[in-house]
């Protein structure tokens, strides 16, 4: 037997109410405590979660549920252990967990999601603005070895014209939100539809100002689709040390 | 479950998606990619066939979490690459000596 672990908050919170909320694979869920800080956790047969519809739906919704009454630390899905296991974590990071517990207390996470509009990203008109800065356009072109040299040029320097777009647009939307927010974490990585991706942390009290905010920044920029959604727990918010990237051994 | 969409704001298409679609990616991305991890101790299943990546934490990422650690993998190769040939390319000698 062990717990799936969804989510940990300061002792305090209300419980979870059993009766609405049904865990991964129909299990209940309870709380587990360890000093400071209480887990929702369900007692688990077997050594995985499949992934399912129902079991990434199910986790989210007791997360979600918690969020109702206070703002915990998710876990990511598929949190497996024994309860021995889960109390040394959490004796380990109590000061981790009670730091970014007090970093994301009384927040929601929201998400924003930008994209190109289909005409503006497209290689013609990419192409034409290449060679409208470089004026190579009317240079004359011969031999295989030039034509490619060439279109490599345009690929690359097209994908400079995208990334120095999107950090405008990163840097404008910045600057219209951060008054509405307490944290982000913005992602500008353009490709030929996404410009970017961000998730901000609100502060519950000012949600309302934010989607006013947002939504008057969205009618500046008709050249843009905004996708958001929200309100999330604050996942992208939590990683305490074991941010993915070092455990690939970047720095 | 209510959806995390509150709203989709005006001129998102969403790409012909519907929005309980979008709903469920929006969820996936949230809950298969970022969150708390304790080392070791993920292991999920998909269609029966346990995913274990031994001395990993991380089992499942979005697309667009892999692709970001493989740039920059990339971009850290590249730039250690560059480190260790500037420092194995013996220095010329002045001519005369």
């Amino acid at each position: 037997m062990k717990l799936y672990a969804y989510c940990v908050s300061e002792d305090g919170g209300k419980p979870v109410d059993k009766e609405l909320v049904t865990g991964v694979g129909g299990s209940s869920v309870r709380w587990l405590k360890a000093d400071e800080l209480i887990v929702a956790v369900s007692d688990v047969d077997g050594d995985t979660i499949a992934i399912t519809r129902e079991n990434v739906l199910a986790h989210e919704r007791v997360v979600r549920k918690v969020l109702e009454y206070t703002t915990p630390l998710p876990f990511r899905f598929g949190t497996l252990v024994t309860e021995a296991r889960l109390q040394s974590y959490l004796q380990a990071q109590q000061a981790a967990l009670q730091s970014k517990l007090l970093l994301v207390d009384g927040c929601v996470e929201m998400g924003v999601k930008i994209i190109w509009q289909a005409h503006s990203t497209n290689k013609e008109s990419l192409s034409e603005e290449v060679s409208a800065n470089s004026r190579v356009g009317e240079q004359l072109i011969e031999g295989a070895g030039s034509a490619f040299l060439m279109a490599k040029r345009q690929e690359v320097m097209g994908e400079k014209i995208l990334a120095d777009r999107a950090k405008e647009i990163a840097s404008w939307l910045n600057e219209r939100i951060t008054a509405s927010i307490r944290k982000d974490h913005t992602s500008v990585r353009p490709d030929e539809k996404l410009v970017l991706t961000a998730a901000h942390l609100v502060e519950r009290s000012r949600l309302e100002q934010y989607r006013r905010t947002l939504k008057q920044a969205c009618s500046e920029r008709p050249e843009l689709h905004f996708l958001t959604s929200g309100p999330w727990p604050p996942y992208s918010f939590v990683n305490v040390e074991l941010e993915f990237k070092t455990q690939f051994g970047v720095s | 479950m209510s959806s995390p969409f509150d709203k989709v704001m005006e001129g998102a298409d969403g790409e012909g998606f519907e929005e309980s679609d979008l709903s469920l990616l929006e969820t996936l991305d949230h809950v298969l990619s970022k969150g708390l991890v304790i080392a070791g101790e993920i292991t999920i299943s998909v269609a029966d066939i346990d995913l274990i990546f031994v001395g990993l934490n991380v089992l499942v990422s979005s697309v667009e979490k892999a692709h970001e650690v493989l740039r920059e993998r990339e971009l850290a190769a590249r730039t250690g690459a560059r480190a260790t040939l500037a420092a194995s390319t013996p220095k010329k000698q002045p001519e005369g000596e």
